[in-house]
């Protein structure tokens, strides 16, 4: 692409720009919590803040001499050397989180018995090595202050002695009973041994109903696999064996299922090396811009509700181009018209393209779509075959059929149920606001909530006892893909509490059995195995048990699917009046079990950029239709329920389309309380993830909502460079020729060039092209780095600290736009702007080509981050360290020994993880000849990416990764026409859309 | 020929055909009596009640840099893309304002300009006072100000040494050596008054103070002959601090790469910027001093006129610098340059910009008419708005360029927190309340030079003669 054609790119202004109005920002309205992570002092100075004022006033005045002294506090050193740990060196464990709705295998870093750091499991097929964000926020939340601390009865302080006693005479009564009148609503943690014992407690007894609520539980998916004859069953995609994969309201190499596999797998197609590489296709229909369609090389924005509309016009097509479908399927399509809808072209030429790489194609539907979607989705994937090479259904026997938490309101509501025991999962909060759940618990005489948190729940029951996180308890996990870990404990309970394996063991057999006993019991009967401990031992070690396929091999049925679609009425055409509501989980909170995580809250998200609340993002046009901007209130009417909440325009959303996220304001926790709005009081159980009808009043009050970028356009800047791959095989060196100003005009050095050539040079890649924006590496570099979070007045004021951050610019036309992602850490400029002016030489270069910090010589003058082109550096304008430790006292377990944790006045920055990189080099000297090998030293960031956009490495090395990715054709460097020889170096972004629809 | 309407003939001077310096025929004796007279009585209600007003400003700079130092840089609105805001504008606006002081005492001196006798006292006091102003703000901007003493090159145990590539050490040594050049200068100029206030002191307290600072000065040949001597030496080095101060301040910008403060254009065009409003807060000081302590013969309208010219021409020279700086952006070719230029006219802070504009540009131009240079009224309204537009220009510079620069993610928007302003305005209090003390403990019109002037101190002079000296 020639630069000509580059300003051909439409890169527009964000929202804001768009509304006319440059800032949102007004503290009229302004909600913020007291006490999540306040950065500001309120109600003006506290008293002992004020005497410290005066004492500096007077220090000022000369009156006095200003000194800071250290605490006093006695450390004590091991007395005897605990076997295997070695002071200042971490051990790794395998173990398996359930984080977001992905089961990953991950290692855990402890150092001297403290979990500091998670980081993806490389054996693990769910996380080839990497995590998403909410595993990397998970450490945090061990040390969250607000996790349940007692058992509470009534909401007060008890003790366990109390809760076993109140327990026993639950059991026994139950036990003559034989569960008559008792309710077990649990979770959906995808557990075998949980799952078994939920299966001794039915056996126990008999009379008692088990429900299952939780986010992750897939419940469309499962009916439709269910209704087409494959049993209890999860789909497992292979993305790597896929060349056009079409995404269907499904945002699944961002936030949705194993995302992280899919993500890994996807871009193992997309990685090219050359103009002659091959490259998958994606599609990607979706009512909200997400990291897939953002990612996608067709995007195509449409409401939820004509998604069904859209796949059966698909199907005709599909049909008409010769790929067999069910005769159900064929009966019912023959009738479709598809040359009635606007996206005729788009569905024409998807289903060419789908139905030229059979066997080598994947349709993959979100949850949110209804069961039939997914079931003609399954036989358009079979029909295409899909089925055993790009997916594969795996039988899941351990989940059995469990009642709904709408039918636990209806016993509840019948007077069925005396006693209920919530295992895990906070239903006050996260249920349908039609299935009245607050009232039905109050009316329950016993009620026993095992939850993390004394959260919304909890404080509506009887008795609350506190949950084990996940890094202190026995437990075990299964994958979609049917693979098993074990979790192992890293660190006793902080505070005394039962794992959900544990207290269920006390409800089968009346008493607590331990996690360990109950894991390695039910693993041992399982395998059968002849030498179990050594199994045992292996599984620990590797994180994973190996275990025959699961692949379910049943002949599907799609007798019901013809009557399953004629029964979807036709969705109205999106108009104000028939405003349509989606509801989505957060990529913060997830389903608000993350919301009380300040690095979570803190997180930009990828698309809105929005941090610390939530709210209803709707178009640039819907919104102009309708008279709101952003940071306006409104008022949502939705089936007889109101909402308040504050709007947000942002690109891509489709027509007439107000998009909820999930997880916000919550009653409960010091950081998720205040934080945004509560959605689920407008949810309808019936219709959980979409619904039209919805009405809108506009108000007046601004609410004050931060995002981190307001500016979403490139000014015609040679910023993110972007081809098509057919555009990039007509001109291999399009990157280059898009600089502003000629390679061979460019400057050079005045001075002698820094060392470049001896030794080591360490610089780094990332390549645009498979960076989805899962913001994965911003909350890694973070809990690696011991990055302050500084709150939400502060975020306002563009004060966060991310050290690696994530640049999101939208192209294309407002109504259809395009998102590019640029992840910008510290450039590491040979030529550094930063060095030149810091008036201490604070910030140097190092012999291997780092731009260090000197914290404890820095100053403060700022001036380096003046001088930054690429406004990486972060300052401490408040000693936010301290206010962290001030706001969570057990935030100090989590930092990472080999970082310094720096004051206020101190400007911060990446650095490449130079602690990891002085380790290497301290192992490469100890072991051989002082040269770290490539791929020894793995930043945080590049270990936690699930795509491997980033790469690091030794530049000096021609055979290195990272000098690889340097020579190919595609590697610019940003601002080179400032020559400030960054180190950090992106490959342009290749997209693969169908020659059609360019 | 004369063609002055406000004098007569009679009033000119003989010998340069201009307007005598001195009026109302004050002669050796009164004008010691005027310039002795607020020390010498006791404080008028006046002085009291502008004092404690300063103070009361004076305790807020206490207060803003007390809780600054006890909980950060962060209670001003500084933020990411905007690291300098008001700290920098604020120094850079005292700072300039401290420039019209050396350039009356040096290079008019040097030029022989008489005009500037009485006034240049005055000027030199408000260059210290400014340039105190100007020197918090530096010490006190950097994050850990408990340690800013790094940017002084001592040698420590820890072989550290400043970096002699920064602009802002550079800043360091010409702010200082400025500082010192000027009080050591003032000082001197200021011996031979300080011991006739010694000479008329009646209280034990004062002889021994202004005797101790007159360092025993008797007014015999040799000492004048040595103190002609100093104050010529003093008047050469300061006459190249003039131009070296404000050059170096504006390599704080020039020197970095950002669009809008890269630009050669910065030394000629920051020192016009500062002679400007340095002239222009003389003028306002001038004016309230003149009429509360009667110095309306010793300072007349033909310095306020003269001062009033000066301001013309820098003023031009300014709005030829914002003109070329646009010029310029545009035949670069350079699109970040031409987004700077064309943001700080339209973008968010456009309103800054067009502040700065008609009160640097348009309201100077008004001196092209002889009224408005020599009517007390208009000359102080506009340059108060010179003042104010000066501010703005530093703002402008530093804010805009900032807060929109080559990557737009990163783009901001500052907004100043109450301590901002807190601070600023404390700052003032600072000077003032300096000056408060000047004019009631110092002879703030030079006595001698005053004397200088007069026709009676012209060798050739034959009592009143008013047809001129000639014989």
């Amino acid at each position: 692409m020639t630069q000509e054609k580059n300003s051909n790119h439409k890169y527009w202004r964000s929202t804001d720009d768009l509304a006319g109005t440059p800032e949102f920002v007004n503290a009229s309205q302004n909600e913020f919590t007291d006490k999540a992570f306040d950065a500001e002092p309120e109600n003006g100075l506290g008293r002992r803040k004020f005497l410290g004022v005066v004492g500096a006033s007077m220090a000022v005045a000369g009156l006095t001499s200003g000194c800071f002294r250290k605490p006093k506090e006695k450390i004590l050193p091991y007395a005897v050397r605990p076997e295997e740990i070695i002071e200042g060196k971490p051990l790794f464990y395998a173990t398996s989180l359930l984080a977001g709705s992905t089961v990953l295998g991950v290692l855990v870093e402890s150092h001297e018995g403290r979990p500091t750091k998670i980081e993806g499991n490389p054996q693990h097929p769910m996380s080839f090595g990497a995590t998403n964000t909410w595993a990397q926020a998970q450490i945090l939340d061990l040390y969250d202050p607000d996790r349940s601390r007692h058992v509470l009865n009534a909401n007060s302080a008890s003790t366990f002695a109390a809760l076993k006693l109140a327990l026993k005479a639950q059991f026994e009564a139950d036990k003559k009973t034989g569960g008559k009148g008792v309710a077990l609503v649990i979770d959906a943690t995808p557990s075998p041994t949980y799952l078994s014992l939920v299966k001794q407690f039915a056996a126990a007894f008999p009379q008692a109903k088990i429900y299952q609520d939780d986010a992750i539980l897939q419940v469309n998916r499962r009916a439709s696999l269910k209704n087409l004859g494959h049993g209890s069953a999860l789909l497992n995609y292979h993305a790597d064996k896929a060349d056009v994969v079409l995404a269907l309201d499904s945002d699944f190499i961002g936030f949705e299922g194993d995302s992280v596999r899919n993500a890994r797998l996807f871009a193992s197609k997309r990685r090219i090396k050359s103009e002659d590489s091959r490259m998958n296709r994606l599609y990607s229909v979706e009512p909200v811009l997400t990291c897939t369609g953002a990612t996608a090389d067709n995007r195509l924005s449409l409401r939820s509700s004509q998604m069904g509309e859209f796949i059966l016009i698909l199907a005709a097509e599909l049909s008409r181009l010769g790929v067999k479908l069910p005769a159900a399927v064929e009966a019912r399509v023959k009738a479709t018209n598809a040359a009635s809808v606007s996206y005729a072209k788009w569905v024409s030429t998807l289903s060419t393209d789908l139905a030229s790489n059979r066997g080598k194609s994947l349709i993959i539907v979100g949850e949110s779509q209804p069961e039939w979607v997914h079931s003609l989705a399954f036989a358009l994937n079979e029909g295409l075959g899909s089925l055993g090479t790009t997916m594969s259904v795996v039988s899941d026997a351990d989940a059995t059929d469990f009642e709904t938490l709408a039918q636990f309101a209806d016993s509840v509501k019948q007077a069925q149920i005396q006693s209920v025991f919530i295992l895990g999962g906070n239903p006050v909060y996260t249920a349908s606001v039609d299935l009245k759940i607050p009232e039905l618990l109050k009316q329950i005489p016993n009620s026993f909530h095992l939850g993390y948190y004394p959260d919304e729940t909890a404080q509506l029951c009887t008795w609350h006892i506190p949950q084990c996180h996940s890094l202190e308890a026995w437990g075990d996990l299964r994958a979609s893909d049917a693979t098993c870990g074990i979790r192992q404990p890293l660190i006793a309970p902080l505070f005394e509490s039962l794992s959900e394996i544990e207290f269920i063991s006390s409800l089968v057999s009346g008493a607590v059995v331990s996690g360990y006993e109950l894991v390695r019991g039910h693993w041992q009967t399982k395998l059968k195995s002849t030498d179990f401990m050594r199994d045992w031992r292996k599984a620990l070690h590797d994180g994973i048990f190996t275990l025959p396929s699961a692949t379910s091999t049943a002949a599907s049925k799609y007798d019901f699917l013809g009557a399953a679609i004629s029964a979807s009425a036709a969705q109205p055409a999106p108009s104000a009046d028939s405003l349509e509501l989606r509801f989505v989980y957060d990529s913060h909170a997830f389903d608000g079990r993350y919301a009380n995580n300040a690095w979570m809250q803190e997180l930009p998200d990828s698309i809105s950029k929005l941090t610390w609340d939530n709210a209803a993002l709707m178009s640039p046009k819907t919104a102009l239709a309708l008279g709101v901007s952003s940071g306006k209130m409104i008022e949502l009417t939705y089936q007889g329920a109101k909402l308040n909440i504050a709007a947000f325009v942002v690109p891509g959303v489709a027509e007439f389309t107000v998009v909820l996220p999930l997880g916000y304001g919550r009653q409960f926790g010091s950081v998720a309380k205040g934080a945004g709005f509560n959605v689920n009081i407008v949810r309808q159980s019936a219709t959980p993830w979409f619904g039209v009808g919805a009405k809108i009043v506009v108000g007046t009050e601004i609410y004050a909502l931060a995002s981190t970028q307001e500016h979403g356009s490139m000014e015609n800047r040679p910023i993110v460079r972007e081809a098509t791959l057919a555009e990039y095989r007509k001109d291999p060196e399009f990157a280059e020729k898009m600089e502003m100003v000629e390679k061979s005009k460019q400057k050079t050095f005045l001075w002698d060039r820094p060392n470049t050539i001896s030794g080591q040079q360490w610089g780094m890649t990332i390549d645009l092209s498979v960076c989805t924006g899962c913001n994965a590496c911003t909350i890694a570099c973070q809990a690696e780095n011991n990055i302050s979070v500084v709150g939400k007045k502060q975020v306002l004021n563009g004060r966060e600290m991310h050290w690696i951050r994530i640049d999101r610019y939208f192209n294309g036309s407002v109504d259809d736009p395009q998102s590019v992602f640029q992840p910008l850490n510290c450039m590491q400029c040979e030529n550094a702007p930063c060095e030149s002016v810091c008036p201490v030489g604070a910030t140097v270069h190092s012999p291997e080509g780092l731009n260090d910090m000197a914290y404890n010589r820095c100053i403060g003058t700022r001036y380096c981050a003046n001088n930054c082109p690429y406004k990486v550096r972060r300052f401490n304008f408040h000693n936010y360290a301290s206010r962290n430790d001030d706001a969570n006292p057990l935030y100090a377990m989590q930092k990472n020994p080999n970082v310094t944790v720096r004051f206020r006045g101190v400007m911060e920055k990446c650095t490449y993880c130079v602690q990891r990189i002085n380790e290497s080099k301290i192992e490469s000297r100890k072991n051989g000849n002082g040269v770290v090998a490539d791929g020894a030293i793995v930043t945080a960031c590049q270990q936690v990416c699930p795509t491997e956009a980033i790469v690091f490495g030794d530049i000096n090395n021609p055979e290195s990764k990272v000098a690889q990715m340097k020579r190919q054709n595609r590697d610019y460097a940003l601002l080179a026409e400032l020559n400030t020889q960054p180190r950090t170096s992106y490959l342009a972004k290749i997209r693969n859309p169908h020659p059609e629809l360019v | 020929m004369i063609m002055q309407k406000t004098t007569t003939l009679d009033d000119i001077d003989p010998v340069d055909r201009r307007a005598p310096l001195v009026l109302g025929g004050e002669t050796f004796h009164s004008i010691t009596e005027i310039v002795a007279k607020p020390a010498e009585s006791p404080p008028t209600k006046g002085w009291l009640l502008a004092t404690a007003i300063s103070l009361m400003i004076l305790s807020i700079l206490g207060v803003s840099l007390g809780y600054l130092f006890w909980e950060g840089i962060g209670i001003w609105g500084l933020n990411n893309p905007v690291s300098w805001a008001w700290d920098i504008t604020n120094f850079v606006f005292w700072v300039g304002i401290g420039h019209a002081g050396t350039l009356i005492s040096a290079i008019l001196f040097l030029f022989r300009q008489k005009w500037r006798t009485s006034i240049n006292r005055f000027a030199e006091a408000m260059t210290i006072f400014a340039v105190m102003c100007a020197l918090i703000f530096p010490g006190v901007h950097v994050g850990r100000v408990w340690v800013a003493y790094w940017l002084a090159p001592v040698p420590n145990q820890m072989g550290v040494w400043p970096n002699f590539r920064s602009p802002l050490l550079w800043d360091v040594f010409a702010v200082s050596t400025y500082f010192t050049v000027s009080l050591l200068f003032w000082y001197v100029g200021l011996i031979p008054d300080l011991a006739t206030f010694r000479d008329r002191a009646k209280t034990k307290t004062a002889k021994i103070v202004y005797g101790l600072f007159s360092l025993g000065w008797r007014g015999s040949n040799r000492h004048w002959s040595n103190y002609e001597k100093a104050y010529m030496i003093l008047a050469g080095l300061s006459t190249p601090l003039v131009l070296s101060v404000h050059t170096i301040v504006s390599f704080d910008f020039a020197v970095s790469q950002l669009p809008g403060w890269h630009a050669t254009i910065f030394p000629p065009y920051f020192v016009a910027g500062a002679i400007f409003s340095g002239f222009a807060m003389v003028i306002n000081l001038m004016i309230i001093a003149r009429k509360l302590f009667g110095f309306e013969n010793l300072v007349t309208v033909r310095h306020f006129e003269n001062m009033a010219k000066i301001i013309l021409l820098t003023g031009s020279i300014v709005g030829y610098a914002y003109g070329m700086e646009f010029f310029i952006a545009w035949y670069s070719g350079n699109p970040y340059e031409m987004f700077a230029f064309v943001n700080r006219a339209t973008g968010p802070y456009a309103w800054a910009y067009w502040t700065m504009i008609s009160c640097n540009v348009i309201s100077p131009q008004l001196f092209w008419f002889k009224k408005m240079r020599t009517s007390m009224v208009p000359l102080f309204i506009i340059c108060i708005f010179v003042n104010i537009g000066m501010w703005f220009e530093r703002f402008v510079i530093i804010v805009t360029s900032l807060h929109r620069d080559f990557l737009p993610s990163s783009w901001g928007y500052f907004k100043p927190t109450i301590w901002d302003i807190a601070t600023f305005v404390g700052s003032w209090g600072l000077f003032f309340t300096m000056f408060c003390l000047f004019a009631k403990f110092m002879p703030m019109v030079a006595i001698s030079e005053v004397k200088s002037v007069l026709p009676e101190a012209d060798p050739h002079f034959h009592g009143h003669d008013k047809e001129g000296g000639h014989h």
